[in-house]
C-alpha cells in the first residue's frame, strides 16, 4: 500500500495556516540557559559517567533514583554545606540551596570519579581571570574555625560542586565579582569537575557584567573549543555580537 | 548495532536536553514538574544507554523514553493539572524576539489547542509539528502503524482548527 508523503507542517503551510504562527512559536519555546544549567547541576554525577543502578520508582529524588540508601544520603546531604568564602566565614544554610543541590552533592560524593587521566580541558588551563578574586585555599580541617567539624570526614571540608555553583549562580544577579570568585574557586577545587561547563558559563557571564569583555571573550573561546555543540553555547556567545 | 561509538550522557544532554524539555512541556507536563521529569528521562537514559542497540536512531529512542515517562506521569493521581500561566515565567528565554507577554500568550494558546486532543493525538502533533520528526519516525516512536499516525494527525488538525475558530468566534 502506498502511503502519502508527509503533509506540510502547519508552521510552514502555504497558504499560511491560522495555527502556523502558534506552532512556530512553540518550536522556539526552549528552556532558558539557567533552567538547563540547573538541570545539569542536578544530574551532575551521572553526566560524568557515574555507574547506573537498579530501577527505582519515579517521582523520587535523584539520590533514590540512583539507588543510594537513605543512610548514606542523610550522612552526605550535610556534606559540603559549609563553605568558607575568601574573606569571611560563610556558613551556607540548607535553605540557601535548591532542594536538588544537596542531593546532587550527596550523589557526587558517593560516585565521585576516580582521578582522571584525561587531557586537561582548555578552559581549565586558561589563566584565572582575576587575581584579586582568585580562590583562596579553604580552611583546612583542624584550624580553629573548623574545630567543630574536625571529626567530620574530609569531604565535609569542601563544598560540593553543585552547591558552590548554585551559590555562584545566585550571586550573579547581585554580585558578579563574588560569582566570579566562586566560579574560580570551583575551578581550583574541581579542575576536572562534572560541572565544568556550568562553571564557565557563570564565569563568562560574571566577567561580562563586570565589563571585562576581553577576559570574557578569552574564556568563551576556550569554552567553545572544549565543548563544541554544548547546550550552553547560546549563553556563552557574546550578546553584543549577535 | 551500528559501528558508531555510543555517545556519552553528557553529549546526549548537550544535544537534546532543550528539546526534551520542550517536548515534555508540550505533552502537558506542568511547568513546575518539567525539571523533575527531564531529570527522570536522563536518569532512564543513563540506565539504558548500554543496552541501546542502534536499531532506531538515538533521537527516536530518546523521545520514546520521553513520551513513556510523560505518559506515566500524567496517569499519577497526584499530578497537578496544568493551568495557563498568569505571569511570564521567570526563566523566559532572553533570546526570543517577542516580549514576555506575547510569548506567554502564544504558549497559553498552544496549550489550549493541545489540550483539546487526547494523548495519542497530542503526541503525534508534538512530534510532527513542533519537534520536526518525519511521520515515519513518529509512527516508530509511538509504536503505531504509519497509516494510523497519518489519520490521527489529520483528526488532530481538524480538532485544533475547530477549537481555534471557536475561540476566535467567542472573542468577537
Amino acid at each position: 500500500m502506498s502511503l502519502p508523503d508527509d503533509p506540510e507542517r502547519l508552521a510552514n503551510a502555504t497558504p499560511p495556516s491560522p495555527l502556523g504562527e502558534l506552532f512556530a512559536s512553540a518550536a522556539r519555546d526552549l528552556p532558558s540557559n539557567e533552567q538547563l544549567a540547573r538541570l545539569a547541576a542536578q544530574l551532575g554525577p551521572i553526566l560524568n559517567g557515574a555507574p547506573s543502578a537498579p530501577t527505582a520508582p519515579s517521582g523520587t529524588s535523584l539520590g533514590v533514583k540512583l539507588g543510594i540508601g537513605a543512610g548514606a544520603l542523610a550522612l552526605l546531604v550535610g556534606a559540603g554545606l559549609a563553605l568558607r568564602g575568601a574573606t569571611q566565614t560563610r556558613t551556607v544554610s540548607s535553605a540557601a540551596h535548591s532542594a536538588a543541590a544537596p542531593l546532587a552533592s550527596a550523589v557526587s560524593a558517593v560516585s565521585a570519579p576516580t582521578p582522571s587521566n584525561s587531557t586537561p580541558l582548555a578552559v581549565e588551563s586558561a589563566p584565572i581571570a582575576d587575581d584579586a578574586s582568585a580562590p583562596r585555599a579553604l580552611d583546612k580541617p583542624g584550624t580553629p574555625a573548623n574545630t567543630a567539624s574536625s571529626k567530620a570526614s574530609s569531604v565535609q571540608s569542601k563544598p560540593s560542586e553543585a552547591s558552590l555553583l548554585e551559590q555562584a549562580r545566585r550571586a550573579l544577579a547581585t554580585s558578579p565579582s563574588y560569582a566570579l570568585q566562586l566560579a574560580n574557586q570551583h575551578r581550583a577545587l574541581y579542575p576536572h569537575g562534572v560541572l565544568t561547563q556550568e562553571r564557565e558559563v557563570i564565569a563568562i557571564e560574571a566577567l561580562r557584567k563586570l565589563h571585562r569583555g576581553s577576559e570574557a571573550d578569552q574564556r568563551a573561546t576556550g569554552f567553545s573549543k572544549s565543548f563544541p555543540g554544548s547546550a550552553h553555547q547560546r549563553m556563552v556567545d557574546d550578546p553584543a555580537t549577535k | 548495532m551500528t559501528d558508531e561509538p555510543r555517545p556519552t550522557l553528557r553529549q546526549i544532554f548537550d544535544e537534546h536536553a532543550s528539546y526534551i524539555w520542550r517536548t515534555l512541556r508540550h505533552l502537558g507536563i506542568p511547568e513546575a514538574d518539567t525539571p523533575d521529569l527531564c531529570q527522570e528521562v536522563f536518569v532512564t537514559v543513563h540506565r539504558r544507554l548500554s543496552s541501546f542497540e542502534g536499531r532506531s536512531s538515538l533521537r527516536t529512542w530518546l523521545y520514546g523514553i520521553c513520551l513513556r515517562i510523560a505518559s506515566e506521569h500524567r496517569r499519577r493521581p497526584h499530578v497537578r493539572k496544568e493551568t495557563p500561566l498568569s505571569e511570564p515565567p521567570p526563566d523566559a528565554d532572553e533570546e526570543h524576539t517577542s516580549g514576555p507577554e506575547s510569548r506567554l500568550e502564544q504558549r497559553n494558546a498552544v496549550e489550549r489547542l493541545l489540550a483539546v486532543l487526547d494523548e495519542d493525538k497530542r503526541q503525534i502533533v508534538v512530534l510532527y509539528e513542533i519537534e520536526g520528526f518525519s511521520m515515519k519516525e513518529v509512527a516508530e516512536i509511538i509504536d503505531c502503524p504509519l497509516q494510523t499516525a497519518y489519520s490521527r494527525l489529520h483528526a488532530a488538525r481538524a480538532l485544533m482548527l475547530s477549537a481555534f475558530n471557536a475561540e476566535k468566534e467567542a472573542e468577537r
